[in-house]
């Protein structure tokens, strides 16, 4: 297809997990992209999924949300399954925060555990992995050999350590988050290295990072707008899918500081708004922790 | 070379050619390796057959051209696996994961060790250097058990992988490249050529060679060249051909300079922490232990190419006294001297380079730098030289963080710190010297001379349709990226916000209006910005993105312009501030009558080409004409008119419009005369 031509893609079609057929385990893939104009302007694709995110050492996770799931907190992989079949998500997203801890070596464990909640899910997965070049490397390829063949999205390349991730995609064919800190520049530098290194254009998905609405997501949402205009002009090396994860709502002020009677419906508020915003700015992903905020978000979008 | 060596080595090789070629067309076994999805790799790679029996493997031999790397592949196929601890040929499932580390940094390059060392001692050593730098080894032949018997641990885990008793089992190293190439380069079966420039350019591999081979070995052994390894021959146990002799402690340096494989340190040792979280941390007088340069001491700092034998890797020398001998709120005088050695690395960087050295002190959590050449700051706090920082580290530093951030220019590096007074003093003047050749070489160049000027969209991240222009007589607007600047910028990562911009066919040559200039910036600019003439403050002047040193802006009551600089915080005769016009002309819009640009664009013989140049500015703030002082004072005689430095009015002599025209009237300023602006 030539540049100019009208049948042109603006955005990447990127495919999210893998059926038997495909050669995973899933039940369903997605296919996400495949825009051709901006979002909620009659030429997008409109396929926009809602993660329940998850993690395998819930210490650091958000008060309000270890409160709502209870024990499952404790079980990833029946929090996997929860998020899937009791709340409703497209796909869960697992995030290791274990390897934060001081000193992380339980490698094994992030095997096993993401065998385990591929056991119990029937979709695709996203992981976070580490985000700490020491662990890196053996984290990465512990989780990528574990789901090898499920086109799992793995998180999160940046720009001094994407090669992690990438190799990891590369050798189990998986596909990538390249985060970059609210620039399009980075962005776009990011996207590049990652080709240079060998990933493939459409197994990249771009993380433009998120900040919480009113703190700073007005910033995530001009670069996002930037992002997919620049990409609609023709910049190929920005012309993936994106991917938002709001993770520091949970965490403001408005939230924590909440009467108990009122904290899931904050906590559910500034989600669901700033997630929303994100749909709106252009992201085909979003990822958030309060299971609430799943149903909210997937009624409006069927609406 | 030695003529006889050289014949006796491609003696060799042709009767092991011979031999191979004989066996494989007689081959009957069935060759085929277990647990892969590739076939034989090798072979499959270079001509996209997959290998089932004997016959497919003679044509497959036929069709690669009688590569001898097919034939040994598919001989070694036919033979069946080795015992433990050797490893043979190694499964899909584990190769993955020898890519992966390849991908991911943790293993920055190959090597095969075949043969058989007269001294187990030195093939240690070398696997040793090996396993240090990062490289992953793989054995075959009788260094394997010359090695077990000197107490090397061997094994994947060690990094030394241990392929087969007989040096033919390097053949696996062969194939782990091809699968390498790929499983993670996207080299599709068949393509020969493919597989050659991933070998080259992305699996850096060598091969070191012990006597004892084979004629069939040595054939094998120099087949390995064409997948861009050089064979470096250890004992002198062979010479001539294309291998080359070195001494077994030089073995793995050279493997590795041959293939351009770098080592890159990450933990700097010093007694301070090191990160640009501490950049803007400055440090006051009464947190300050010992200070050099800032007017009490002479002090500057000095980056040269020097070399490559002139310069110890990693050498700190410090001249006078450390830290430690002088009482507390002392102040020493300071040369730094940067001596930097590498194939890439040219005089025109230096200033680049040296440039560096005010960002990285000031990483160092207890260290800190302002200004730059003969102008330098330098402060040590209380806290670290309590910690024990002496000046030398900041050395250390130096030579660590410079390396880490331009490892392909700098192959050495070695810093001098000296706090002699009189060693000091005597530097300086060689030191000025290089300063003034530099601003020469710089001064020098014209943007006639050059074919390609070079972009800077750094701040796009604030000012997202603006691009700057950077062009040997128009540094960018911020004054910190000069042409060269830009050059090397983009040497170094070419894919950042410093890109070359292909001058193209002439538009307009006054105005300074270029067809390649304006297709880079439409398209960089996302449509915004259509037409940029670089000399013109009229007729599409450049955007602006908020850097600006000063903002130049046309009086149309005087027919000239004005320029005022960030600093100056008065009103302008425009009644308006800096802070107020900066709104203005910012974010990337272009805006006729006004530009953004740096303080040394005000000394181009390019500046206002279109509108007249120089001799159009009629104010700017005394801090800025005594800041620009003798270099104003010679452009103006260079443009033929020397006397128009007392002529340009200031906020005292004019502080309103008013007084401004009443002044140029006074001083018969020659824009009055010249053709009206608008």
């Amino acid at each position: 297809m030539s540049e100019n031509s009208p049948d042109k893609l603006a955005i990447r079609e990127v495919r999210l997990g893998a059926t038997r057929a495909e050669g995973g385990t899933r039940e369903v893939s997605y296919v996400i992209g495949g825009d051709r104009g901006l979002p909620f302007c009659g030429n997008d694709a409109g396929r926009r999924l809602v993660a329940l995110e998850i993690c395998d050492d819930p210490a650091i996770w958000p008060p309000v949300v270890r409160n709502y799931v209870g024990d499952l907190v404790n079980n990833p992989e029946d929090w996997a399954q929860a998020a899937e079949r009791r709340y409703g998500a497209d796909l869960v997203r697992l995030n290791f925060t274990s390897t934060k801890k001081r000193g992380f070596n339980a490698f094994a464990d992030i095997a096993s555990t993401t065998e385990r909640v591929l056991e119990a899910t029937t979709r695709p997965l996203i992981i976070e992995g580490s985000n700490d070049p020491q662990v890196d490397s053996e984290v990465f390829r512990r989780c990528g050999e574990a789901g090898e063949g499920e086109r799992l999205l793995l998180g999160t390349a940046e720009a001094d350590r994407y090669r992690s991730v990438a190799a990891a995609a590369l050798a189990y064919g998986h596909l990538v988050i390249a985060q970059s800190p609210i620039d399009v520049n980075l962005a776009k530098q990011l996207n590049i290295l990652l080709r240079e290194t060998g990933v493939p254009e459409d197994r990249i998905v771009i993380d433009p990072y998120t900040g919480a609405l009113g703190y700073g997501f007005e910033y995530s949402y001009s670069v996002m707008e930037r992002i997919r205009l620049a990409a609609i002009a023709g910049d190929d090396d920005l012309a993936m899918p994106m991917i938002s994860a709001p993770t520091d709502t949970l965490s403001i002020r408005e939230v924590r500081e909440a009467a108990p009677e009122e904290q899931d419906a904050m906590a559910v508020a500034w989600e669901f708004y700033t997630a929303y915003s994100a749909f709106v700015a252009g992201a085909s992903v979003v990822c958030v922790r309060h299971p609430l905020t799943v149903e909210r978000l997937k009624k409006v979008l069927e609406a | 070379m030695n003529e006889i060596e050289t014949d006796l080595l491609d003696a060799a090789i042709e009767r092991g050619r011979i031999r191979l070629d004989a066996r494989l067309q007689t081959l009957s076994g069935k060759p085929e390796y277990p647990d892969t999805a590739y076939a034989l790799p090798v072979t499959y790679a270079l001509t996209g057959i997959a290998v089932r029996d004997a016959e497919g493997a003679r044509e497959a031999y036929r069709q690669s051209g009688n590569n001898l790397l097919v034939a040994c592949e598919c001989l070694m196929a036919a033979e069946g696996a080795v015992e433990p601890p050797y490893t043979g040929f190694i499964p899909d499932t584990v190769l993955r994961q020898l890519g992966y580390t390849l991908v991911d940094g943790s293993v920055i390059g190959l090597g095969l060790i075949v043969g058989r060392p007269e001294s187990p001692d030195a093939a240690a050593a070398i696997c040793r250097e090996m396993q240090e730098k990062y490289l992953l080894t793989f054995l075959a032949g009788g260094v394997v058990e010359a090695l077990s018997g000197a107490g090397v641990r061997l094994g994947l885990e060690y990094r030394l992988v241990p392929l087969g008793p007989e040096s033919a089992r390097g053949i696996h190293f062969a194939d782990i490249l091809a699968r390498i190439a790929m499983m993670f380069g996207g080299v599709k079966p068949g393509d020969a050529s493919a597989l050659l420039v991933y070998a080259a350019e992305r699996a850096k591999a060598f091969v070191i060679v012990f006597p004892g081979l084979t004629d069939e070995e040595i054939a094998f052994v120099d087949s390995l060249r064409a997948l861009g390894m050089p064979i470096l021959t250890v004992d002198g146990g062979y010479r001539g051909g294309e291998w080359i002799p070195v001494a077994s402690g030089e073995a793995v340096q050279k493997g590795m300079d041959l293939r351009g494989i770098r080592v890159t340190i990450t933990a700097i040792p010093i007694p301070m922490a090191c990160s640009p979280a501490f950049e803007g941390k400055s440090i006051r007088k009464e947190e300050m232990y010992v200070e050099f340069g800032g007017g009490r001491t002479p002090a500057f700092e000095l980056l040269r190419t020097q070399p490559r034998e002139e310069v110890e890797d990693g050498k700190v020398t410090v001249i006078g006294p450390e830290v430690d001998d002088v009482p507390a709120g002392s102040a020493l005088p300071l040369a730094i001297l940067v001596d930097v050695a590498g194939e890439r690395m040219k005089p025109d960087y230096e200033p680049v380079l040296e440039r560096r050295i005010h960002t990285f002190i000031n990483y160092g959590e207890g260290s800190w730098h302002v200004a730059q050449r003969d102008l330098i700051w330098v402060r040590l706090s209380k806290d670290a030289v309590a910690k024990g920082v002496r000046i030398r580290d900041i050395g250390t530093l130096l030579a660590h963080k410079l390396k880490m951030e331009f490892p392909d220019h700098i192959e050495a590096i070695q810093v001098t710190l000296v706090t002699d007074r009189a060693k000091v003093e005597e530097l300086l003047p060689q030191a000025r010297e290089i300063y003034k050749r530099r601003d020469e070489r710089i001064a020098g160049m014209k943007d006639d001379d050059v074919e390609v000027f070079y972009s800077c969209t750094l701040c796009q991240t604030f000012a997202p349709n603006h691009v700057c222009i950077i062009t040997p007589e128009r540094p960018a607007l911020c004054g910190a990226i000069t042409w060269l600047d830009a050059r090397i910028a983009h040497e170094i990562t070419p894919s950042g916000a410093n890109q070359p911009v292909e001058k193209g066919e002439v538009i307009e040559a006054l105005r300074g209006e270029f067809a390649g200039v304006n297709r880079f910036v439409k398209k960089t600019s996302h449509g915004e910005t259509e037409r940029v003439s670089l000399y013109s403050i009229i007729d599409y002047p450049m955007t602006a993105c908020g850097c600006f040193e000063c903002i130049a802006a046309i009086v149309p009551e005087v027919n000239g312009v004005l320029i005022v600089n960030r600093d100056y915080r008065g009103e302008t005769p425009l009644g308006m501030t800096f802070s107020t016009l900066a709104g203005t002309i910012g974010g990337g819009a272009q805006t006729p009558g006004f530009l953004g640009i740096a303080k040394s664009y005000i000394l181009s013989e390019r500046f206002l080409q279109a509108e007249g140049g120089i001799a159009r500015v009629v104010w700017m703030p005394t801090s800025l004409r005594e800041e620009l002082g003798d270099r104003l004072r010679e452009r103006l005689a260079a443009a033929g008119i020397p006397e128009m430095y007392e002529k340009i009015a200031d906020e005292v002599t004019a502080p309103t419009i008013e007084d401004l025209i009443a002044f140029l009237e006074r001083v018969e300023h020659p824009a009055l005369a010249m053709k009206p602006l608008i």
